[in-house]
């Protein structure tokens, strides 16, 4: 019950220490880290992303190590029949299939992971394109999270840093750029994208070219909110202490406003990841984003789900479950870092 | 001796948190006689505001729950009444006014609607009639233009004319008891002086009793016929204004005292300031509380809680070991005692 | 206000501008453009440069822009069939000038929002208003008809997934609120979660899987329709027949937009109310001895529901852009589902259509949940 006063903290521990106790400094990332750890949801949505950025990184090492399946190829059994829709079974499963080696049909027994999540109607190994499938997902996270942040940061604030002129065209702009309805405009790009002749061709079908879109698409959100932080931090009495201490610009910005400004960055950034992710699997479903061959969950759920129409419901199931636990566990970190950025939070000593 | 008006014994009101049980109502007892003005001082988390939350029932389960004791208003216990005859208590004979005046109107609604609504729910009248009323409210706290000003929204008041609102709404019902929670901590000096009058003035006219609860000792020297110091959950010392500030016991408010800025030009070499902070209301230390921050403690202080008990003549009673041996007034509280203790 | 409603329309109105420069050139840049289809067949072959140059298909991109705005925001018929409309645009225009001279209330947006809903709409069903929105180059006729064909279908969908999400969610968040840390409570927020991480589509398909095929074939009732809005024999049906079959088509569909809006409404709900029932003012009341009811109703639900209202505005603004996965995957007659042929084809006349149709809703919307803002929060001020 008592009131957090700096002073009466700062005499508690003088008391505490003249009574022989010791007293360890708590640090703003001990603080943090606490607070995240206290967050078990949150924990274990880190972990399970951690494993699976791990996971799809090496995913071409995998394959070449003969881990995985190729994601492109059909699976043959031993007289070349293409292996269809095989429901999913574990390492017993007696299936063969063939690779041609050195210009050689060989028999292969199906690997303990080939069809442990089944094939798709082109007797592919569904495990393998769903980690195949996870890269475009996370490219898309990553790449728009990078594009979000810094357009958002540098556009909000320099307009919450320099009211007047700059403000207003840049809000104006921001404005703009909010009031363009995001999933329409995207499908229109996600449509010609392969069509324009003078793009290269990582642009035209590939997860980045989506993910700059998705990018330049929705920064206006983060835009708005760092300048709002802007606005009001500016006017608080550390600024005008470091102005007033000859500090320039730069280092008022760098030193004093964006510090206090990075946990709302951090939380909206997490939470446009999440959505992110999702607007590249719709596109993707609708046939307008990331193009095949390369694996999307979108994709696949799109083409799972016209198989689960004939009963063969594992694609759908195991590419929309890595769908959904993806989205979600970037959520729940998004939450538990809010959570834990909160600086109005207190956390009693044990 | 007259009937008391609210008698209270051995009140204490707890909270769970996180952290564990937070005491923040340790065992108090005090009464009030009708139209008695009596004055609760203390530091923040001292529980002033939670005894008065807890006279009014307001405390919310789970979090915080009235653990033991009695609080009886005109010979009933309010802790034993259903939340019907609760709620007819509730602004009709006992009314609340809070500190911040900013925020305790209710944005969405005229100052009119809200006056009207308090008054029809007590008694038992048109509403043509509360208006009426309401408009005598407005007045009464000398706001001008009352019937026009009723159609306004708070936010077309200033502070101090929303805290006249909240007098207002406080009384518009007569009750016999206002508890008034640092009325006046959130406005600028001169509004403050303002609104203590008028509040002295109306509950004189009307015989209000007041609880005014406040952490400024030169609000309850103007206002109050009686104090109670509160310190970590519990009555550290009771007595009249004049007992109290001539002849303090206890060392706490005797650093209270030391405290206070004086104008009459006797002590103005510097201000005197009690070392340390408050204990944790969770992790109460064994024997009298405020023994960590007291320089007269001795050795019983660290084993006893010292209970309260009368002291001198009047009706003074202190909760101090050493009430008797030390002589606090005679004290020079001007020296700056606070390194000693720190270091 | 009204400058502040200007001045919000022009802003609308650069934005509007913006969408169509950027899709406009965005869809000439895709390559061979709409004539592709059409140049395969062999027997269009004489009709491709007749096309063309009717269409204005060889001029330069800006050339080709101006023609499209010059004709989108032309009149192109135009009849007015009694003296209804006009009456009603007066009256409301005199009403209008009344009330901003004359009443200086709190309500005065509400008034004017509801004098020009009621206004517009008597206007419109008695006139006949057809834009020049061109024809569309898959045949599929005059876009302006085509659009208005469809937008029936898609409000159908669109609002009574609203009322889902709104019956559903709002007092759920209030429950939430009072009730916070329940078990009730934190199943909630879990649900919340677990609504705003799966994408539409995978709602929509699952449904449809689950709900409409795989409940027939394991019982063999067949309770929802997998696709369509109303089933072939429909104008013959019983008016029962007729309500139970539009309920088949509808509840799959409307579900799964409303899943994702239903848990943003009870998780904001449930952050306002929390905000609410922590305020100063509600301690007032409850210290004036409102009963906890009313204390809850009046005093907390008006001051909560603030926030609220901006969003479903914009969820009504969304609505056409929202409904474009959900009526692909259950082959639902709307604008989304025309919207999403029509790019397949590169169907540029109704591509830029639906697209300002989509932009000028937000824009409306937009204005509308600033004003009822100003409405239920009196501390509002416009400037």
């Amino acid at each position: 019950m008592t009131e957090p006063g700096k002073d009466s903290s700062i005499s508690a521990v003088d008391l505490a220490e003249a009574e022989g106790m010791a007293i360890e400094p708590i640090t703003q990332w001990d603080l943090f880290s606490t607070r995240l750890r206290r967050h078990r949801l949150a924990m274990v949505a880190a972990v399970f992303l951690g494993f699976l950025i791990i996971l799809v990184t090496v995913a071409p090492a995998m394959q070449s190590a003969g881990w995985i399946d190729d994601a492109a190829k059909s699976l043959v059994d031993g007289d070349g029949r293409i292996l269809r829709n095989i429901p999913p079974r574990g390492s017993d499963g007696t299936v063969f299939y063939t690779e041609i080696v050195d210009g050689e049909k060989v028999a292969i027994q199906a690997s303990s992971t080939a069809l442990i999540f089944g094939s798709d109607d082109l007797g592919r190994s569904v495990f393998s394109r769903v980690i195949f499938g996870g890269r475009a997902s996370l490219i898309v996270g990553v790449v728009v999270g990078l594009i979000v942040a810094l357009l958002g940061t540098l556009i909000g604030s320099l307009a919450g840093f320099y009211p007047g002129g700059v403000d207003q065209s840049l809000m104006r702009f921001t404005d703009l750029v909010l009031g363009l309805p995001l999933l329409p405009v995207a499908i229109v790009v996600g449509r010609i994208l392969p069509e324009i002749d003078f793009l290269p061709s990582w642009l035209k079908a590939g997860p980045l070219g989506i993910a700059l879109l998705i990018g330049f698409l929705a920064w206006g959100g983060l835009a708005r909110i760092v300048r709002a932080e802007f606005l009001s931090l500016r006017e608080k009495e550390f600024v005008e202490a470091a102005r007033a201490a000859g500090a320039g610009d730069r280092r008022i910005v760098f030193r004093h406003i964006l510090p206090n400004a990075m946990s709302p960055i951090i939380v909206q950034t997490t939470l446009i990841i999440g959505a992110a992710i999702i607007i590249e699997a719709a596109l993707s479903f609708l046939g307008f984003g990331v193009r095949p061959p390369t694996p999307t969950w979108g994709a696949m759920v799109a083409q799972g789900g016209r198989m689960a129409v004939r009963g063969f419901w594992w694609e759908m199931i195991f590419s929309g479950f890595a769908l959904v636990s993806t989205v979600l566990a970037i959520n729940f970190l998004g939450d538990g870092l809010r959570d834990a950025l909160d600086p109005t939070q207190t956390i009693e000593r044990k | 001796m007259t009937e008391k008006l609210l008698k209270i014994e051995d009140l204490r009101t707890y909270f769970s948190t996180e952290e564990g049980v937070v005491r923040a109502v340790d065992g108090i007892s005090f009464d009030l006689e009708p139209g008695e003005r009596r004055g609760v001082v203390g530091e923040s988390g001292s529980g002033k505001s939670v005894t008065a939350m807890s006279i009014m029932r307001l405390i919310e389960p789970p979090a915080g729950e009235i653990v033991t004791g009695t609080i009886e208003f005109k010979g009933e216990n309010l802790l034993e009444l259903g939340e019907d005859e609760m709620q007819a208590i509730r602004g009709g004979k006992i009314a609340m006014i809070f500190q911040d005046p900013m925020t305790a109107l209710n944005p969405v609604y005229t100052i009119g609607d809200q006056l009207v609504e308090t008054i029809m729910l007590h008694q038992h009248v048109s509403k043509k009639d509360a208006r009426g009323i309401a408009i005598k409210a407005l007045e009464d706290v000398q706001i001008p233009n009352a019937p026009a000003r009723l159609e306004d929204y708070p936010h077309q008041f200033s502070g101090g004319m929303r805290q006249r609102v909240m007098i207002a709404m406080g009384l518009s019902c007569n009750p016999d008891l206002l508890i008034a929670d640092e009325p006046t901590t959130a406005l600028d000096v001169t509004t403050q002086a303002q609104i203590m009058d008028l509040m002295l003035k109306l509950a004189e006219d009307r015989g209000t009793a007041v609880l005014l609860i406040t952490h400024d000792l030169g609000v309850v020297a103007g206002f109050c016929d009686t104090i109670q110091v509160m310190y970590a959950g519990g009555i550290v010392e009771e007595g009249s204004v004049e007992d109290i500030f001539h002849n303090p016991q206890h060392p706490y408010t005797w650093g209270l005292l030391g405290s206070m800025t004086r104008l009459d030009g006797k002590h103005r070499a510097r201000l005197h300031s009690i070392a340390g902070a408050p204990p944790s209301v969770i992790d109460l230390p064994v024997g009298c509380r405020f023994r960590p921050r007291c320089e007269f403690a001795i050795d019983i202080c660290g084993r006893v809680l010292p209970a309260i008990r009368p002291i001198g003549e009047g009706d003074q009673s202190v909760a101090c070991h050493r009430a008797e041996e030390l002589d606090l007034k005679t004290l020079d509280v001007d020296v700056d005692h606070t390194k000693e203790v720190a270091s | 206000m009204l400058a502040y409603i200007t001045r919000r329309l022009v802003y609308g109105l650069v934005t509007l501008l913006a969408l169509s420069v950027i899709v406009f050139t965005l869809l000439q840049a895709s390559g061979g453009g709409p004539l592709d289809r059409l140049k395969l067949n062999p027997r269009m072959q004489p009709f491709i440069q007749q096309l063309t140059e009717q269409w204005g298909l060889d001029q330069p991109v800006w050339k080709q822009y101006t023609t499209w705005l010059k004709n989108y925001v032309s009149v192109q018929e135009f009849a007015v069939h009694n003296a209804i409309p006009i009456i009603a645009i007066v009256g409301a225009a005199v009403a209008t000038f009344l009330i901003v001279k004359f009443v200086r209330s709190q309500w005065t947006g509400t008034y004017l929002l509801g004098i020009w809903s009621v206004a517009l709409y008597l206007a419109l069903r008695n006139v006949t208003i057809r834009f020049n929105w061109g024809i569309s180059f898959q045949g599929a006729g005059d876009v302006w008809d085509l659009v208005f064909s469809r937008t029936g279908a898609t409000f159908r969908l669109g609002f009574t997934a609203l009322a889902i999400a709104l019956i559903i969610g709002i007092p759920l968040g209030i429950y939430q609120a009072i009730r916070q840390y329940s078990f009730f409570d934190q199943l909630g927020t879990i649900g919340a979660f677990l609504a705003f991480s799966t994408p539409i589509f995978i709602i929509g398909v699952g449904l449809q899987i689950v709900m409409a095929l795989y409940l027939e074939r394991w019982t063999g009732v067949k309770l929802f329709y997998v696709a369509g809005m109303n089933s072939p024999g429909y104008p013959d049906m019983s008016i029962v027949g007729k309500i139970a079959d539009t309920a088949q088509h509808l509840t799959l569909p409307a579900i799964s937009i409303a899943l994702i809006s239903l848990a943003g409404y009870a998780r904001f709900q449930r952050a306002s109310m929390l905000e609410v029932l922590h305020s100063d003012y509600l301690r007032t009341a409850k210290a004036k001895g409102l009963p906890r009811r009313k204390v809850v109703i009046k005093h907390a639900l008006r001051n909560a529901m603030i926030p609220i209202v901006t969003l479903v505005s914009l969820d009504v603004a969304f609505m056409i852009g929202g409904a474009i996965i959900t009526e692909s995957i259950f082959g639902w007659p709307g604008v989304g589902r025309l919207y999403i042929t029509a790019i397949g084809t590169v169907d540029y006349p109704v591509v830029m259509a639906i697209v300002m149709v989509i932009g000028i809703g937000i824009v409306v919307m937009n204005l509308v949940a600033d004003i009822l803002y100003g409405v239920m929060d009196p501390r509002v001020r416009y400037d």
